[in-house]
């Protein structure tokens, strides 16, 4: 049943990126709304939180574009247009990410579950563990670091992580082997 | 970087489907070949490897400005292992951005698949192939500086090209958007790439992490 929600949102996910008309846009959008009303608080907080600043600033960027260009701005339905397009995307993505087990939805393909159950374990540990190095950073630093600095941090930190990911490719793939994989 | 959800019409993400799929086969085959087509050790190298690039993704480094950048370091795995690697790995951390964490797109994943993990990874490779015999550090910096450069510059063509496509999708001209993604890479992204670039490539051949193989 995953699988196949998968292949419905990816499908309506190019018909939408197809959809020109700001009409049809916006009733789209609404019924989205409607239609998953048990979402729509938090996916509208992600919206923002996610999507908000760059299509602000694409906005903006725009009516400056044609004001300057034209001397006034009337082209409402292309503002429109992208927003509505870039919300309403989002909106279906994050719908589909709540209600639908990714891990279940790929079951098709043995090697992507696999790939993407081991990539995602490793993330969510991985960023904990950045977390707690910019904690360890921010608790030991006192002056503002210089030019070189920071990416110094980095570089020291991306030679743990590499270190880290080479050590757990070889166990998950010593695991495998003894099961008989 | 790289482009949201809603702003590439199906007349370019279509073709940039069509034109990624043949690569995405051919990096898998080299993969294949990096691993000594071992495919028990093949998929928990390929996990690592992209639980590595996305979490160097998520390290913010602040600018000139008050703001922040984060790395992408497409170069540094070019470099280290290869841009057909780097390739494949930078595809599922597009592909986890956006079906895991909510923070991408399905139809822009090959446009920005070919941007930030195949062009980036590759001018870089290619770039510290060449400059490296001369002097390495440099070379390193150099690679890591054009590798994110360039993948900028393609950003800035592609939506250049959405626009005279259609400007409901894209509204803003390639003379616009030009300057507006090149500066901001030109002066503060990219020096930063280089320099991590730099650094972490020197410590990892310092700490002879390179040698210990994925």
């Amino acid at each position: 049943m995953s699988t196949a929600f998968l292949f419905i949102y990816v499908i309506s996910l190019f018909i939408i990126s197809s959809l020109t008309n700001s009409s049809v846009l916006i009733v789209l959008f609404v019924a989205a709304l409607i239609l998953f009303y048990k979402d729509t608080a938090g996916s509208l907080k992600r919206l923002l939180y996610l999507l908000g600043p760059f299509v602000f600033v694409m906005s903006l960027a725009t009516v400056v574009y044609y004001l300057l260009k034209t001397g006034r701005f009337d082209r409402w339905d292309i503002l429109l247009n992208f927003n509505l397009r870039a919300g309403l995307m989002a909106h279906l993505s994050f719908v589909f990410l709540r209600r639908v087990n990714m891990f279940d939805a790929v079951r098709f393909s043995r090697p992507l579950t696999t790939i993407l159950s081991m990539s995602v374990a490793q993330i969510y540990t991985y960023r904990r563990l950045l977390s707690d190095f910019y904690t360890t950073l921010k608790s030991r630093t006192i002056k503002k670091q210089n030019l070189t600095g920071s990416p110094r941090w980095a570089g020291t930190v991306s030679v743990y992580f590499m270190m880290l990911s080479i050590r757990n490719s070889k166990e998950m793939a010593e695991a495998l082997r003894s099961r008989g994989v | 970087m790289h482009i949201p959800e809603g702003f590439i019409s199906p007349h370019l993400s279509i073709p940039a489907y069509a034109a990624s799929l043949p690569l995405w086969l051919f990096s898998l085959k080299r993969y294949r070949r990096y691993v000594n087509n071992d495919v028990v050790r093949a998929l928990p190298v390929i996990g690592s490897l992209t639980a590595f690039a996305f979490v160097i993704q998520s390290i913010m480094i602040p600018i000139p400005g008050g703001t922040s950048a984060h790395i992408v370091g497409s170069a540094l795995i070019g470099i280290a292992y290869n841009p057909f690697v780097a390739f494949v790995s930078e595809t599922l951390v597009l592909l986890i951005q956006g079906m895991v964490m909510g923070m991408g797109g399905i139809t822009v994943l090959p446009v920005n698949a070919i941007a930030v993990g195949f062009v980036g990874p590759l001018v870089g490779h290619l770039v510290f192939r060449l400059l490296g015999r001369f002097n390495e550090k440099a070379a390193l910096f150099i690679a890591g500086y054009t590798g994110i450069v360039v993948s900028a510059l393609l950003v800035s063509v592609v939506l250049g090209i959405q626009h005279e496509i259609s400007e409901k999708y894209f509204p803003l001209p390639f003379f616009v958007v030009f300057p507006a993604i090149m500066l901001p890479h030109l002066i503060f992204v990219g020096p930063l790439e280089g320099m991590y670039t730099l650094f972490t490539h020197s410590m990892l051949k310092r700490t002879k992490v390179l040698e210990a193989k994925y």
